[in-house]
């Protein structure tokens, strides 16, 4: 196995250690816990995680305009609940916290059993799921992916806003019916921890309905141009969103190149035009990755002025523009 | 089995888990993501460093605990909540009698924190035969529960990450269901 890394069991932790010298406005308490340092006085505190190699999830996202804290977990692994409860408890307010969790039954498990904890010390505690991944038939089954990061942004707008822990909880969850998304993928991702590939892929072949753990997706098919593969995601989507007017996230699994992306970014808004589809807002980049996997994922939400302007509103994370 | 022995068992399970860390994960690969083998070994690396306990309660609580801030995933709160679960029979020691109530504690615990029934393809499945079987009057041993976990392979996963691939999830045994062999079989085999 190539990768840039030390030793495989010290990888989250070096990471953590690499983010706080890029990021100042960070700090990292009790083992992979990663907060702002300018803590919130007011106002319902978002915490959210899960396993790490999705980055810049979610630490990424620790920052005004969106996340408190994020607890990060061993690589494509959900933080344990001790973890998450020491989260809860540095940035609780006296509003309350909301935990925005990605629905992989680790995270839930880990995350619900946190969120006990907590209201048995006295915090007001409410969590949300993130299923955005249609891919998976069965809706209630349905993963958390590239749409947390929108689910990250909306609420903690609403948080800025003044809306207290049960409107939030009330409004997100509404949003987070809204969202799908879909993803493939044409090189598998390399696990530091185990050294082995997340699953094998012929050359001509690509996985669609990927996951973001590395996961083998729901299907495989012969490789496409680029344009093939958006219209195939796009027949998959606009079997679940019918609205023409829409917010749009095109996310890239964290090895494609820039290149690429501004390839797919292009043959989208082809699309979009030829389909008579109204995009209000389209943000491009790497934002929920899965390593140094090689695809990307579009995420559809149909358009609100409220979900816009919560997009719009200023964030101090860089990762989110 | 008294506590010393338990505790001594639970111990070893770190080489057990180096041993199978490779197959756990190549088992995981096929049908999850892969990581089963790394976080069980991380959960028993950290059983063997910390553990104590002079009573078989004490040691079940003290495993549950650990296992539960050091796993993660979900085989961490599955398996360290049934750890803590368990603590609660207090007994002086595991005996082939007392047995049934150690494994059905640890079963219902499962059930509960994973929402699991049986012949969803899960850990659980070995669990729920360990059961009926030592209902039966038939003495556990660790060929019964390879047996056990052999039988996942037929089954169509409905539940956790494998569920994801539904039919292609058949010919795999279950990776939780192969950590419990070792488990159960750690609780089990000195009595």
């Amino acid at each position: 196995m190539k990768k840039l890394m030390k030793e495989k069991t010290n990888f989250v932790a070096d990471m953590l250690e690499g983010i706080k010298v890029m990021d100042h406005s960070v700090e990292i308490i009790s083992d992979n816990v990663v907060v702002r340092k300018n803590l919130k006085s007011k106002g319902v505190a978002l915490v959210s995680g899960g396993g790490s190699g999705h980055e810049p999830a979610h630490a990424g996202f620790v920052s005004e305009g969106m996340l408190d804290a994020a607890v990060c977990g061993e690589v494509f692994t959900s933080p344990t609940p001790d973890k998450i409860l020491d989260a809860i408890k540095h940035v609780a307010t006296e509003e309350g916290v909301l935990l925005i969790i990605k629905n992989y039954a680790g995270d839930v498990m880990n995350f619900e059993m946190a969120q006990e904890m907590a209201e048995m010390e006295g915090i007001q505690c409410q969590s949300v799921i993130v299923r955005d991944d249609i891919s998976i038939d069965n809706e209630q089954d349905r993963r958390g992916v590239a749409g947390t990061v929108f689910v990250h942004k909306y609420a903690g707008y609403l948080s800025d806003n003044g809306y207290n822990l049960t409107e939030i909880k009330e409004k997100v969850e509404a949003f987070i019916e809204s969202i799908k998304t879909i993803g493939m993928a044409i090189y598998p991702c390399l696990v530091p921890t185990t050294g082995q590939y997340g699953f094998d892929l012929d050359d001509e072949k690509m996985e669609i309905g990927i996951g973001i753990h590395g996961e083998r997706g729901i299907y495989q098919e012969n490789i496409e141009p680029v344009d093939d593969i958006i219209k195939r995601l796009m027949n998959e989507l606009e079997k679940e969103v019918s609205e023409k007017e829409l917010i749009v996230m095109i996310n890239g699994m964290g090895a494609t190149p820039d290149s690429e992306l501004a390839v797919i970014a292009k043959y989208f808004n082809d699309y979009a035009i030829n389909h008579k589809l109204d995009i209000k807002k389209c943000i491009v980049g790497n934002y929920m990755t899965a390593l140094d996997m090689q695809g990307f994922s579009i995420t559809l939400v149909p358009y609100q002025e409220e979900y816009l302007k919560a997009f719009n509103a200023p964030t101090e994370s860089k990762y989110f523009k | 089995m008294n506590a010393e022995l338990l505790l001594q068992n639970l111990k070893a399970l770190k080489d057990t888990f180096e041993q199978e860390e490779q197959n756990l994960t190549q088992l995981d690969r096929v049908i999850g993501d892969g990581d089963h083998g790394v976080n069980m070994l991380r959960g028993f690396k950290a059983v063997d460093e910390k553990v104590s306990g002079t009573t078989i309660s004490e040691v079940l609580k003290s495993t549950g605990m650990t296992l539960m801030s050091s796993v993660g995933g979900a085989s961490g709160p599955l398996y360290g909540f049934s750890f803590v679960k368990m603590a609660g029979v207090d007994e002086d020691e595991i005996t082939s009698d007392n047995l049934k109530s150690f494994i059905d504690e640890f079963k219902n615990a499962v059930a509960t924190r994973g929402k699991v029934t049986g012949g969803e393809k899960t850990m659980y499945d070995v669990l729920l035969k360990a059961s009926k079987h030592l209902e039966e009057g038939q003495p556990l041993t660790n060929e019964v529960l390879q047996q056990f976990a052999d039988e996942t392979k037929e089954l169509e996963a409905t539940k956790g990450r494998a569920a994801y691939f539904k039919k292609d999830s058949v010919g795999h045994i279950d990776p939780g269901a192969q950590s419990m062999v070792y488990v159960l079989n750690a609780i089990s085999k000195d009595v």
